[in-house]
């Protein structure tokens, strides 16, 4: 009995130490302990799979394992409150996007958690799609304004995810540019949005490209413009929003890593650096390629930290024009 | 039409020749089998066990990768129902319903024939959606994708409105639980507004109360807090558990028979609907049962109908759920997004040219449902007789293991320690709702379709420009909703005949 209990003591203090280690150790040490990944959302979507395979890269390539742990609910809130409130010790990091890392992060200046964390790199960005049901007497995003203005196209009704996502926001963006008038639908969530959409419950939406594309590719949905900086190989036909005269309206929805506020910054540049490097690798590119991703890993961890500030003022800026509270505001 | 069966027998030969290769074979039943134990024990639903496996995928061929994501999942529906119906504790959430009468045919000691009922039934469910999913799956998508908010606001009120005699004997208390049920379901941020309701300012809210920890704690954890009580009440245990008291009698097979077509009609029907999915098609099949029978009384206290129905009903579905996921792209629910993650990031579009594009990786998939339900029932009988020893183990035992389990499984489906805690508080409400004779199925029953319900009536709303009649439009829902007005004017009419002719009744 004393036997064990003396042991038992041993251990949790030896775990104790191990937990303190990384305190007093420098970057070069780092990571001594198994790293945790948390992602805002549920598993499936593109900030779970790259927080997956950026994951499954750091663990080969400084083993130590690294796990991805799933906090969705609540924009965000819950998982950037967790991470925020870790050791800052970068062991815990936080595979965000730009609804729970920007835009919420605009509309709740109260909660203080998803704007304490350090930008570490951006990781990908997901092209969007402008589209319509295929029975819109409108081929193209101009036809489509002109049918609303002439009143050829009547009550016109688009969908979003949520009050306050960057679907509704980009489309309200669009219309109140053009002075059209449209009605927002909201939904519960990605996944309602597409069968609403295909059964003419709605005409048009913004939707991630590879949401979208074997819809088009079917003949069920036109396709208006795309929101990438330049044309998509797939959907080479279709024009960009900025050449339609649209800059500055389209989200390609971003997904980047952050990490607990106070880490060293010794330790948050080791962390860029290993994402950089895992990003490169070929498996890596040839798997978001086939998921219609784009890999956009930042030059440096203060350069992507000015991005995000960029994003956050953006969309400050957008929710205040067009009087949109968020829940809980 | 010798055309269409010349190629769905060769679509089926490259099915079974993917299915067969002795990597797909082990990754199935590692899933199904996975599924299955996920399944027996609380809470751990299909979706944590998937996200857990997930990662292991992203190495494996596609076929595989579906192959073994898919055994979880409706594994989970076979093991599901164990718990349910030994423990009175939802295996998984579709399972709930099975404690309504699981449970007390438990108590009877008829559990062995309760689990090899739902055994058969969930057999004869899958296999009939896998059938529905290889013959009809574009004719099946096209018609789920005219479906709008009207027409799922009418099927919902429908199932409501068939379900208002779900409870026992008192309509009052019944219709009282299903408000305290709907209540509970609208907490959280209103979709339309985006304005909190009921949240008390707590982030966790935000996105409503689980449904794994309202079922858990209404069924399980009150069923504990009761048998602290009365530990010496119910004696389960002391029937002999024999290979003879699990094979059914004549009068169960014959008690089952339709329950099991209706069951299997219901759930193919709301699995191939995106955003319903098995739960709702359990407590449907749970409703229409009740509905038809000859004996409603009989429901709640042990009837295999009770049982049998809406376990066939979420096997169906959970077949049937691959459909629009499969061919359109469309994950109607949580586990099917991680189905179409696995796929996606193998570099495969699942879409309507996936099953042409792709014939090997879907028929391969449709085969291996096939391999993995026949491995379920294979795994599923013999281990009846060891399911229901779990009856033996003393209380002081067993309902500490059990509340450990309910605390991991709602834990682990949002890695949320306050869900934790609204286990405990639906528990010690379930308890108090046993003492004030109140019946716990409807309140899951509001919380499942209440809030379905507004949102497609404020959806069609506010598409029809606030237009009221525009739900009597459309054919379907025009026609679901003339039938719910019916159902309920002859409940009336029946209520007052019967009213009449005993006016000396109390």
């Amino acid at each position: 009995m004393t036997m064990s209990r003396r042991l038992l003591i041993a251990a949790v203090s030896s775990v104790a130490m191990l937990g303190m280690l990384p305190a007093g150790a420098g970057a070069a040490d780092y990571p001594t302990k198994p790293i945790r990944v948390v992602v805002p959302v549920p598993p499936g979507g593109p900030t779970d799979i790259i927080a997956r395979l950026v994951a499954e890269g750091l663990q080969k390539k400084w083993g130590q394992p690294v796990v991805v742990e799933n906090k969705p609910g609540a924009s965000g809130i819950i998982a950037n409150e967790d991470v925020a409130a870790a050791a800052a010790d970068g062991h815990t990091v936080l595979v965000g996007n730009v609804s729970t890392n920007a835009i919420n992060v605009a509309a709740y200046p109260d909660r203080k958690a998803a704007a304490s964390l350090i930008p570490v790199t951006n990781l990908i960005q997901v092209p969007g799609v402008f589209v319509g049901n295929s029975t819109v007497p409108a081929n193209s995003a101009k036809e489509l304004i002109e049918g609303m203005r002439s009143g050829a196209i009547k009550s016109l009704k688009y969908g979003s995810p949520g009050i306050g996502t960057y679907p509704q926001l980009d489309a309200l963006m669009l219309f109140k540019k053009e002075g059209v008038k449209a009605t927002h639908i909201p939904y519960k969530g990605a996944a309602q949005i597409l069968p609403a959409l295909l059964a003419n419950e709605i005409q048009v939406e913004f939707l991630n490209e590879s949401t979208a594309i074997g819809q088009i590719k079917d003949g069920k949905l036109k396709p208006y413009a795309v929101t990438w900086t330049e044309r998509l190989p797939e959907l080479a036909d279709v024009p960009t929003m900025t050449e339609l005269g649209y800059a500055g309206i389209g989200t390609s929805a971003w997904h980047a890593m952050f990490v607990t506020g106070g880490t060293p910054q010794a330790v948050v540049d080791k962390l860029h650096g290993g994402v950089v490097e895992v990003l490169a690798d070929p498996d890596i590119r040839q798997k978001t390629a086939n998921q219609y991703l784009k890999l956009v890993p930042s030059k440096s961890a203060a350069d992507f930290a000015g991005f995000v500030k960029a994003e956050t003022a953006k969309w400050g800026t957008v929710l205040a024009e067009n009087e949109i509270k968020l829940p809980g505001q | 039409m010798m055309d269409v069966f010349a190629t769905l027998s060769g679509n089926i030969g490259i099915g079974l020749a993917t299915a067969f290769s002795p990597a797909n074979l082990l990754y199935c039943f590692i899933g199904v089998f996975a599924g299955m134990l996920v399944g027996v024990l609380p809470g751990i639903g299909a979706v944590a066990a998937m996200s857990m496996l997930f990662p292991l995928t992203l190495n494996l061929a596609p076929t595989s990768a579906l192959i073994l994501l898919a055994g979880i999942w409706y594994g989970t529906a076979y093991g599901g129902s164990t718990a349910a119906i030994l423990l009175n504790v939802p295996g998984s959430t579709s399972s709930a319903v099975a404690c309504l009468d699981g449970y007390p045919m438990a108590k009877q000691g008829r559990a062995g024939i309760a689990l090899m009922m739902t055994t058969v039934g969930s057999f004869f469910g899958g296999s009939v959606g896998i059938l529905l999913m290889m013959l009809f799956s574009p004719v099946i998508v096209g018609y789920a994708m005219e479906f709008t908010s009207a027409e799922y606001f009418a099927l919902m009120t429908l199932g409501l409105v068939a379900a208002s005699t779900v409870a026992g004997e008192s309509v009052v208390k019944s219709l009282a639980m299903v408000v305290l049920g709907i209540m509970f379901g609208t907490v959280g941020i209103d979709v339309y507004t985006g304005g909190e309701r009921f949240t008390f300012g707590q982030a966790s809210l935000y996105d409503g109360i689980s449904i794994a920890a309202l079922a858990m704690g209404l069924f399980g954890v009150s069923e504990v807090i009761t048998s602290i009580r009365a530990v010496h009440g119910a004696d389960i245990r002391s029937k002999s558990i024999t290979l003879r008291s699990m094979i059914p009698g004549r009068d169960d097979v014959r008690r089952s028979m339709m329950p099991m077509v209706r069951g299997t009609a219901i759930g193919s029907f709301f699995g191939a609907l995106p955003g319903t999915g098995p739960a709702i098609a359990a407590f449907l099949s749970y409703a229409v049962e009740k509905r038809v029978a000859r004996e409603p009384e009989r429901f709640g206290k042990g009837a295999i109908e009770g049982v049998v129905a809406p376990e066939t009903a979420n096997n169906a579905a959970d077949q049937t759920a691959f459909i629009p996921t499969m061919t359109l792209g469309i994950p109607g629910s949580a586990t099917m997004a991680i189905m179409l993650g696995a796929l996606m990031i193998q570099g495969i579009t699942p879409g309507p040219k996936l099953m042409s594009e792709h014939p090997d990786i879907f028929w391969g998939l449709v085969m291996s449902f096939w391999i993995g339900n026949l491995i379920l029932v294979v795994l599923n009988i013999p281990l009846i007789g060891l399911w229901v020893r779990i009856l033996t183990v003393p209380y002081q035992l067993l309902y500490p293991a059990i509340l450990m389990f309910v605390c991991i499984g709602v834990y682990t489906v949002n890695t949320n320690t306050f869900d934790v805690w609204m286990v405990v508080l639906f528990g010690v409400l379930g308890y108090a709702m046993r003492i004030a004779d109140l019946p716990a199925a409807p309140v899951l029953l509001g919380f499942v379709l209440g809030p379905m319900m507004e949102e497609h009536f404020r959806r069609t709303m506010l598409v029809a420009d606030g237009d009221f009649l525009a739900l009597f439009h459309r054919p379907v829902s025009g026609v679901v909703l003339g039938l719910t007005i019916a159902i309920l004017a002859w409940g009336l009419w029946n209520t007052l005949r019967l009213h009449r002719a005993r006016p000396a009744s109390p």
